[in-house]
């Protein structure tokens, strides 16, 4: 994962909205996600225009943390590429 | 001449023959379910026998096929209903679930076969207000569901949990699959003779109940996680022909906008109390 690009969301994907989360259809691998409250916020963050080392500090501003979640967002971010969901910008 | 109009679900079937035991073995297969769903899609489907060519069986405009017996014509009937009143939802997403409805809010029972779906459901047959629709397959699409009108298939074991259907025992023919794996036997209940009215509707979900283990002592409810939940509602459902992302939106649409709990079944009174404490 490269800190310096900005990522989106990968082709051919139905979002559906749950109370507590997405779950996620993938055409491509037919496959199911389920993503819960934190990970939908960096899916959500990942527009295409935010870069990738800006995500820790906006999540620490929404989750009025101490410190930046820097490793648990490399963490869910490898994880959301990985599983294709997300693509480079 | 024995003429019938059998609604299921968006499918209207005219049912016609001219042979008494026909007749009589129709009105056996057939239910009594009073549905508001509008009928869609109307079929023409009719027995009769030659004295020289034996049981004939015609759909709509299409030639009459021989059938080598009455059972084989029967069984072409209820065969073919169902595969065209299926075939009509064919965008639906089908679940494995019993319906009903408590003071206007509409509920699901979800669980594999044997979890004791219909059980619980014939039980609540009993309860004042209680407005039971099916007791084993719902369709789902665009956020709403309906109970699919079959009549209840009862196993014969568990007549004596629920007495009023025990009673009526002797007058029950057998249901769809009577001999079940494990040798179980199954009974057909249309829940008309227990003289309760059997509505069907059709609208959006409120309260589901995931089956789980049954357990001892008193009946257990928790409340479930959305991707557990989701993940259950996948293994007992089947998606619609359109494919897999609409059966995901399909159970996403139902997981957002019900309840969703694990009921752990001990006793069925206490199930019964807990079922009313969440709806109501």
């Amino acid at each position: 994962m490269d800190w310096t690009r900005a990522y989106k969301r990968a082709d051919g994907l139905d979002v559906n909205e749950l109370s507590d989360g997405y779950v996620i259809y993938q055409q491509s691998a037919d496959r199911v996600h389920y993503l819960n409250g934190t990970a939908v916020v960096v899916f959500e963050l990942c527009n295409g225009e935010t870069t990738a080392d800006r995500i820790p500090d906006l999540l620490k501003g929404v989750y009025e943390l101490t410190d930046p979640p820097t490793a648990e967002v490399e963490q869910c971010l490898a994880r959301l590429l990985d599983e294709g969901l997300l693509q480079p910008a | 001449v024995f003429q019938r109009t059998v609604q299921l679900v968006a499918s209207a079937f005219d049912l016609a023959t001219d042979d008494d035991s026909v007749a009589r073995r129709l009105d056996d297969l057939l239910h009594s379910a009073q549905q508001q769903y509008p009928v869609r899609v109307r079929h023409a489907l009719s027995v009769w026998r030659s004295a020289q060519t034996g049981w004939h069986f015609a759909e709509d405009d299409r030639p009459p096929t021989l059938a080598d017996s009455i059972d084989a014509a029967i069984d072409l009937v209820d065969r073919r209903i169902h595969e065209l009143a299926l075939d009509a939802l064919a965008d639906h997403t089908k679940l494995h679930a019993g319906c009903a409805v408590w003071a206007g809010r509409r509920f699901l029972v979800v669980g594999r076969g044997g979890a004791g779906k219909t059980t619980l459901m014939t039980r609540l047959l009993g309860e004042e207000g209680c407005q039971v629709e099916g007791d084993e397959l719902v369709l789902l699409h665009d956020g709403e569901a309906v109970a699919y009108p079959r009549r209840f298939g009862v196993r014969r074991l568990t007549l004596s949990l629920v007495p009023e259907v025990g009673a009526l025992a002797p007058h029950l023919t057998d249901g769809p699959g009577a001999l079940e794996p494990g040798g179980y036997h199954v009974l057909a209940l249309d829940p008309a003779r227990l003289n309760v009215p059997w509505r069907i509707g059709y609208g959006t979900v409120d309260v589901v109940f995931l089956l789980g283990e049954r357990i001892s002592g008193a009946s257990r409810l928790s409340s479930c996680e959305t991707a557990a939940a989701l993940t259950r509602l996948m293994d007992q459902s089947a998606g619609p022909a359109s494919g897999s992302g609409a059966w995901v939106r399909d159970l996403a649409t139902l997981a957002r906008n019900a309840r969703l709990f694990e009921l752990n079944v001990a006793d069925l009174d206490s199930a019964v109390r807990l079922v009313r404490e969440c709806v109501l």
